[in-house]
């Protein structure tokens, strides 16, 4: 009877574990996938939309579109690839939801990478941005922070 | 006359066109040789991390591969990266690179680290941020510096 008992809790708890991080995981989906605009710090430029299409549930691959807003590449649909993963909650400590992604604008040959989170409804993250072609050695890479909101 | 001048001319265009066509093939698939294989990160206060790039797909330049940390929690285990790698055709008085980025997710911790750099006389030389899920301040989240990666022998 106690072997059963015990079996069963340990049962229980395993079930409960496990729909708990299927709901996290299907919080963090839901919370991100859909379309973002990008907001660039402290400037007034028309910003990208980014769609993110689709977080593996287990790996946390993220994967996506990038429509530039105006340019050579406006219009246009580029991939984008990344991550996004997470960690508990630890006391005094400041949590969020750490994402990555990246797109190739074979447009023009450069590439650019956003390293950021995921924190009221907003992705904040910084940005480097590298081209192939640049005047001096030293400035092949741009980087700034923007923040993405959610289209209604 | 004219026409077989045009028609002389536009063959002469399509030639010019499929060789420019088949020199940046070239060029793509020499990037791709040069940066398939293992990596190690030579900067010395994050230790010799190692990135095994396997695959580098011709047509989207999407890099695929693995990370293996140094020391820590994660040591000896191995991530997935992914990534991209690009270029342009050179431009006159400009420095010319191949363009690389790639990002791992460290799920150990549930942090995120990402390099976008360049690959320039056999070396990547990269900026790298890093995002962590837990910090002391809501400021600290994201760090940033720079490496330069050699191809093991």
């Amino acid at each position: 009877m106690k072997r059963r008992l015990v079996l069963l809790t340990c049962c229980l708890i395993v079930l409960v574990n496990f729909s708990h991080s299927q709901a996290q995981d299907t919080s963090i989906q839901s919370r991100l996938i859909g379309k973002w605009t990008q907001h660039y710090t402290g400037m007034s430029l028309q910003g990208a939309t980014l769609n993110i299409t689709s977080v593996d549930s287990v790996t946390g691959q993220l994967k996506g579109k990038w429509i530039p807003p105006s340019g050579a590449a406006g219009g246009k649909e580029f991939d984008v690839v990344g991550w996004v993963s997470s960690a508990p909650l630890r006391e005094k400590l400041d949590n969020v939801i750490t994402i990555s992604f990246s797109v190739s604008l074979t447009t023009y040959g450069s590439i650019t990478s956003y390293t950021g989170f995921f924190k009221d409804n907003k992705i904040t993250a910084s940005w480097f941005n590298i081209k192939p072609n640049s005047t001096y050695e030293w400035d092949h890479v741009s980087t700034g922070q923007d923040v993405f909101t959610r289209n209604l | 006359m004219i026409k077989r001048t045009l028609f002389v001319v536009a063959a002469c265009l399509l030639l010019i066109g499929l060789c420019d066509s088949s020199r940046s093939r070239a060029q793509d698939a020499l990037a791709q040789t040069k940066l398939i294989g293992k990596w190690t990160n030579q900067n010395e206060t994050k230790g010799p991390a190692i990135i095994n790039i396997t695959s580098v797909d011709p047509a989207t330049g999407q890099l695929k591969g693995k990370y293996s940390p140094p020391s820590g929690a994660a040591a000896a285990k191995e991530f997935d990266i992914v990534g991209w790698v690009s270029s342009a055709p050179p431009v006159a008085n400009r420095d010319h690179v191949i363009v690389v980025s790639f990002s791992v997710s460290l799920t150990t911790y549930g942090s995120i680290a990402t390099w976008t750099g360049f690959l320039k006389e056999n070396k990547i030389i990269a900026s790298s941020s890093n995002v962590r899920s837990n910090s002391g301040y809501e400021w600290d989240h994201i760090t940033a510096t720079y490496d330069v990666w050699t191809k093991n022998p």
